[in-house]
């Protein structure tokens, strides 16, 4: 990042000179690094400011009256809002059910994808409980039907094995400053050879300065400029290429292994504590809880006061909340991450227990 | 002036597309520049091209060609 800021202050992909070509090269770089992360071609990567707008990107490039966009009944608020958003153009929605089985997600998906249907866009993994989707089966039946898959990668870039093309995503969308170890101010959609191939149809959401064919009056017709008016966030870009070459120096296997043996650790030792109620079921990355009697705000102002930092609330995830049953004040959510260890995860268990003694 | 002396131009639409088929030629020994077009390369506003040797010209469409880099126009 410093690099990026010290030695190449120019605009990548506008001018010829030096800074420029020096800028284009760090930027040209992190496309290779995030196409190769999950199976893409370089030119197919867009970087965006963080996944809510990819998220944008991709579900706006297909606004049209009349058509249908199938979510599932757990998404974040940066799936459903620009589909409420794209609702009031005429655009209908529906959700199916979010499982781990695959048999029941396509079950639902099969009852709610009509002729309208255009596409499915849903998150990968949950952002507060433990749940992941089948996403290549899900893949697998938009491919089947011509339908765009959408995958919100949010919770799982960095702790998962994605491969856009083998598991049927049109359009990855991923923030850089999660799993991914980036600065935050970064993101990427990252488009299949697919999509990619029929980028002309999509519709953009930002319009502007692209570097090339500056004299038509609109976007070009080719990727990744086509989704990228203004200049990039260099900076941010070359910290999420160092970002992932830390993921993929470890592995998104091991990383994921190692989260949920933290995890596991914990909810084993808080499922059988009084006043505590655990949410979400099996094995994953997440601890969602709450505690008798104190509001899951107050609780984590409690355990920031000990020096561990917790979200509480509703984690941008209203529909999730709901489906866990959480309540009006959401929960409270640990994270783990490869720098935490069993000895910071005995400390947390411990301070959980004398807080609520 | 010799053909190897003589540079030749390929030119894109995509500025990340001539910073792959650099990339490209560059793994394949063949030495090329990107540079920004001017508008007298395309009415439509500026490109991107690639600035190389003549002598290499040939080969390096037909390795942008099968690895499905699709460029605009060869400008000798």
């Amino acid at each position: 990042m410093c690099r990026a800021v010290r030695q190449s202050g120019g605009n990548p992909g506008r001018g010829s000179h030096s800074l420029a070509r020096a800028a284009s090269d760090i930027l040209y770089s992190a496309r290779e690094r995030v196409a190769k992360h999950f199976g893409a071609e370089s030119e197919n990567v867009v970087f965006t400011q963080n996944a809510t707008h990819a998220l944008n990107i991709a579900i706006k490039a297909l606004a049209k009256r009349g058509y249908k966009i199938v979510m599932s009944d757990m998404e974040h608020n940066s799936v459903c809002r620009p589909v409420y958003a794209l609702a009031k153009q005429g655009v209908s929605y529906d959700f199916f059910t979010a499982d781990s089985d695959a048999e029941r997600v396509i079950e639902s998906l099969m009852r709610v994808c009509d002729h309208s249907c255009i596409a499915v866009a849903c998150s990968v993994a949950s952002n507060i409980c433990q749940l992941r989707l089948p996403i290549a089966d899900i893949g697998r039946f938009c491919r089947e039907r011509g339908m765009i898959f959408i995958a919100d990668a949010s919770q799982c870039a960095g702790s998962m094995d994605i491969d856009i093309e083998r598991d049927g995503i049109s359009i990855l969308c991923a923030p850089g400053h999660k799993g991914l170890y980036g600065p935050a101010g970064s993101g990427v959609a990252v488009f299949s050879s697919g999509a990619a191939s029929e980028c002309a149809k999509f519709q953009t959401i930002i319009e502007g300065g692209s570097g090339t064919l500056s004299a038509d009056r609109y976007m070009p017709e080719v990727m990744p400029e086509r989704f990228e008016a203004g200049t990039v966030a260099l900076p941010a870009i070359a910290g999420l290429c160092e970002g992932i070459k830390f993921v993929d120096s470890i592995g998104t296997d091991k990383i994921y292994a190692h989260e949920c043996k933290l995890a596991k650790y914990v909810r084993e030792r808080l499922c059988d504590t009084e006043k505590i109620r655990l949410y979400g079921e099996g094995e994953g990355s997440i601890v969602l809880f709450n505690v008798e009697d104190i509001p899951s705000q107050r609780f984590a102002q409690m355990l920031d006061e000990r020096g561990i930092c917790a979200r509480a609330g509703l984690h941008c995830a209203p529909l999730a909340h709901a489906k866990l049953k959480t309540g009006v004040d959401g929960a409270v959510r640990l994270s783990f991450s490869p720098f935490n260890n069993v000895n910071e995860c005995e400390e947390t268990v411990r301070t959980i227990k004398e807080l609520i003694r | 002036m010799k053909n190897e002396m003589k540079r030749c131009l390929i030119t894109f639409e995509s500025p990340t597309m001539a910073q792959k088929a650099q990339r490209l030629l560059r793994e394949r020994s063949i030495p090329a520049e990107v540079i920004a077009l001017d508008g007298k390369y395309s009415k439509r506003g500026c490109k991107s091209g690639l600035s190389l040797s003549c002598a290499h010209t040939d080969r390096a469409c037909e390795i942008l060609i099968n690895n499905k880099i699709r460029y605009s126009d060869v400008v000798v």
